[in-house]
């Protein structure tokens, strides 16, 4: 199977901070990848990088053998993107947004209108998409944002927190959708803060702190490798990123 | 009532007042509350010998109609600090970013309405001390010109006091337009927010009426004498008082100011009521109904001039982003606002000074209007920036549908100007023709002037009134379309100025109008390149 993401040596700083610390990736195209790691850990930066949307410091990065950097279009065109917390145009409603997005992309009128119709009434938005923006829930938002994403058929997603604020709904149709594309040849690269869910629809997961790969394959492979075949993932999590000491921080909290 | 609330709250407002208007954060000289008291105190004293040395160079034979208007000058200043405070509050109302109505930390805390109100008229009463303090520093040379300091004192208190009456009114029409709007706007769709924009214009072009000294001399040369005839209206009370003092009738001045004071309270009352009853914290839903074709944008006007889809979308969408979002108003209404006061005070001018105000009026109008909407175009998207970064445009894309825009709309101001203006003065065809070319030529000037900056220096942060340029980018960019369209208009008025020198050295008009013509070309070829590389620049990695 052929890459979809390649990052080798990959290198962010900001300042005297490094939030990517020669970071080596490979994702195969196809899969629903997870990327985990605590605030700060730098997958949003890695993220961004992809997109094209900040320039890495060292190393590189391909999109389907596109460097975002040099090639930039070429890159967003096969790729859709859900930032952490996207902020969206509130004096537009749901369907002027989306018929925006999907010009961006050049999506031809019958198919947009055809797309929006039917991704609106999916995640039952359908009735609201004349309302404008700023009177929309953030979960609303969210589906809006996941819906423009989608339009252009990309061959690569990349969502960061992408389940955010939605209702258990929509939160189980875009895990559904994103198994499906997967069988069609997408590649999904998205990061959460709720292990279940890495557990449940991702092939392979990376644990990042600090900027680096901590460890990096498939759900029960990562158990075996850190010596906990029996746990859950989020303990694997904790005792990785150093951060198995909730117990008595808890403890601390409540005296 | 908890005092402490309302001193605690008082300073937090005041701090975001101080704070949130400018671009970068932080805790500058310039942004603390003590230092508003330094720049009151240099305005009262700067405004007072300002006034005392104009005053005493004056022959007195030309002091004697101010002497003859001094009581009711004095008299005045309460009724012109409540009328600054209430206009204060509309520009709020209208400036004030529509998301951050819902993030008031009022909204969640344990703060009553009365602290509220309280404390937010006493924040901007204090905000805008120096106001008071500059009439005060002007009135205090009068008063002490014309011996009248005891009225002068009383005054003071009274506008003092005004400026905090004027606070609660400024909460009495947050209240009441956060109702009416939300109300409005529920049922109104679109037809809401074109008369949302059209009444923000309205009370713009009044405000502006209200601070042209021209106008607002007329308005109290007939009004202050009229005084008594309107002692039941109470804006006019601590007036009143002010006048008894100075006609030595304490007994009227007593009973005024309980009058005044009552006034003041039951202003605060109705403050604090509305602001419980009426305050709507959620941002309203507005539904708009849609188009023919679905509510899906075909190839539109701009597509079939040529521009690709994703140009055409971003220009469809800043182009609604003007009209929807009431922030933006008070950027394309700016030329409105210069033109009409200017428009009122024409008065008795001859062909000539007629002519010279025209060519203003048209470059203010058009011209200001090019810079405006270009010098905002980037800083407008604020956080929605994202969308443009991660989507498969180019940058000169990007720059074509950002100059677009703000080039078409001017432009065609640039032709109406100029056209209806020459035929209502009845300019001859070399006058028509020439307003006409410098208007064209300098719009686009301006425009690209604005375009240039406004990707050099966008202010993409989002509070409470945005600015969508930094302070330097707007200073700048006024600078250089200044500049820029001195430099356009120097062969005609070279040749108005010195037409037999300009004929005598083979400078004809139609060689004039070559030599403007040429000077735009250059300035546009020059500024076209500056703004494309501005924007290709900034386009290179994303700010947010």
């Amino acid at each position: 199977m052929s890459k979809a993401v390649e990052i080798s040596s990959l290198t962010k700083d900001f300042g005297s901070v490094k939030a990517l610390n020669s970071l080596n990736l490979g994702i195969e195209e196809g899969q629903v990848y997870g990327l985990l790691g605590p605030n700060g850990s730098g997958k949003s930066t890695l993220m961004k990088i992809m997109v094209g949307l900040i320039k890495p410091t060292s190393g590189s990065v391909r999109i389907y053998g596109s460097d975002p950097q040099a090639d930039p279009i070429t890159v967003r065109k096969v790729v859709g993107y859900v930032p952490e917390t996207p902020r969206l145009y509130d004096f537009l409603t749901g369907r002027e947004y989306l018929d925006f997005v999907a010009d961006l992309y050049g999506v031809p009128l019958g198919v947009k209108r055809e797309r929006i119709k039917h991704f609106l009434e999916a995640f039952e938005l359908k009735g609201r998409e004349d309302e404008m923006i700023s009177g929309y829930s953030q979960g609303m938002r969210q589906k809006v944002v996941i819906i423009g994403t989608l339009l252009h058929k990309p061959r690569l997603l990349i969502m960061d927190e992408p389940l955010n604020g939605l209702d258990p709904r929509s939160a189980k149709i875009v895990k559904d959708l994103l198994h499906k594309l997967s069988h069609e040849g997408v590649t999904t690269i998205f990061s959460t803060h709720i292990l279940e869910i890495a557990q449940a629809i991702c092939e392979r997961v990376a644990i990042m702190y600090k900027g680096a790969l901590l460890l990096e394959g498939k759900v029960e492979d990562l158990k075996t490798t850190a010596g906990m075949p029996g746990s859950s993932l989020e303990d694997v999590f904790l005792k990785l990123t150093g951060t198995d000491d909730v117990r008595a921080v808890v403890e601390e909290l409540v005296k | 009532m908890r005092l402490q609330n309302v001193r605690i709250l008082a300073s937090i407002l005041l701090l975001s007042q101080l704070r949130g208007r400018r671009e970068k954060g932080g805790r500058g000289f310039f942004r603390r509350p003590r230092t508003l008291l330094i720049v009151d105190a240099v305005v009262f004293v700067g405004a007072f010998v300002f006034a005392f040395s104009i005053m005493n160079v004056v022959p007195p034979e030309d002091l004697m109609p101010v002497q003859l208007m001094a009581t009711q000058i004095l008299a005045s200043v309460p009724m012109i600090v409540l009328l600054f405070m209430v206009i204060y509050g509309i520009f709020f109302v209208i400036g004030e970013t529509a998301q951050f109505s819902s993030s008031e930390m009022v909204n969640y805390m344990p703060i009553s309405a009365t602290e509220y109100v309280l404390a937010s008229s006493l924040s901007a009463a204090f905000m805008y001390l120096f106001i008071l303090t500059a009439v005060l520093g002007i009135t205090l040379a009068l008063a002490l010109k014309f011996n009248m300091l005891a009225v002068w004192a009383f005054s003071a208190l009274l506008s003092g006091f005004f400026m905090v009456v004027g606070g609660f009114v400024s909460e009495i029409i947050r209240a009441l337009v956060n109702r009416v709007s939300s109300s409005f706007s529920k049922r109104g769709g679109r037809s809401a927010i074109i008369s949302r924009a059209i009444l923000i214009v309205f009370v713009l072009v009044v405000s502006q009426l209200f601070f042209n000294p021209n106008i607002l001399y007329s308005v109290l040369g007939v009004f202050a004498p009229q005084i008594y005839v309107l002692w039941f209206v109470p804006v006019i009370w601590p007036s009143i008082v002010v006048m008894e003092l100075a006609n030595g009738s304490l007994l009227g001045a007593a009973i005024f100011s309980c009058l005044t004071v009552a006034f003041g309270f039951a202003l605060m009352g109705l403050g604090v009521y509305l602001r419980a009853r009426y305050w709507v914290p959620l941002p309203v839903t507005i539904k708009l109904t849609s188009s023919k074709g679905g509510g899906y944008r075909g190839r539109g006007v701009f597509g079939t001039l040529g521009f690709s889809q994703a140009e055409s979308a971003i220009i469809s969408k800043d182009a609604r982003s003007l009209f929807r979002r009431k922030e933006m108003v008070r950027f394309w209404s700016i030329p409105i606002i210069m033109i009409v006061p200017i428009l009122l005070t024409t008065g008795s001018m001859d062909y000539y000074e007629m002519y010279g105000v025209t060519g203003m009026i048209c470059l203010l109008g058009a011209g200001m209007l090019g810079l405006f909407l270009s010098v905002m175009s980037v800083g407008q998207e604020g956080r929605a920036v994202w969308n443009l970064f991660s989507s498969p445009i180019s940058a000169r894309s990007l720059f074509k549908a950002k100059v677009a825009l703000p080039l078409s709309i001017s432009l065609i101001m640039a032709v109406i100007f100029p056209v209806v203006f020459s035929a209502i003065f009845r300019f001859g065809l070399n006058a028509s023709v020439a307003l006409l070319t410098v208007t064209l030529l300098g719009t686009a000037v301006t425009a690209l002037v604005g375009c240039y900056f406004g990707a050099r220096y966008p202010d993409l942060e989002e509070r409470p009134r945005s600015s969508y340029v930094t302070g330097t980018g707007m200073l700048l960019s006024f600078l250089v379309a200044g500049v820029a369209d001195l430099a356009l208009v120097s062969p005609i008025m070279f040749y108005a100025f010195a037409k037999q020198f300009a004929l005598s050295i083979g400078m004809s008009f139609l060689v004039t109008l070559v030599a403007t013509l040429a000077v735009g070309s250059v300035l546009i070829a020059v500024l076209f390149r500056a703004s494309a590389s501005a924007m290709s620049r900034f386009f290179r990695e994303s700010p947010i």
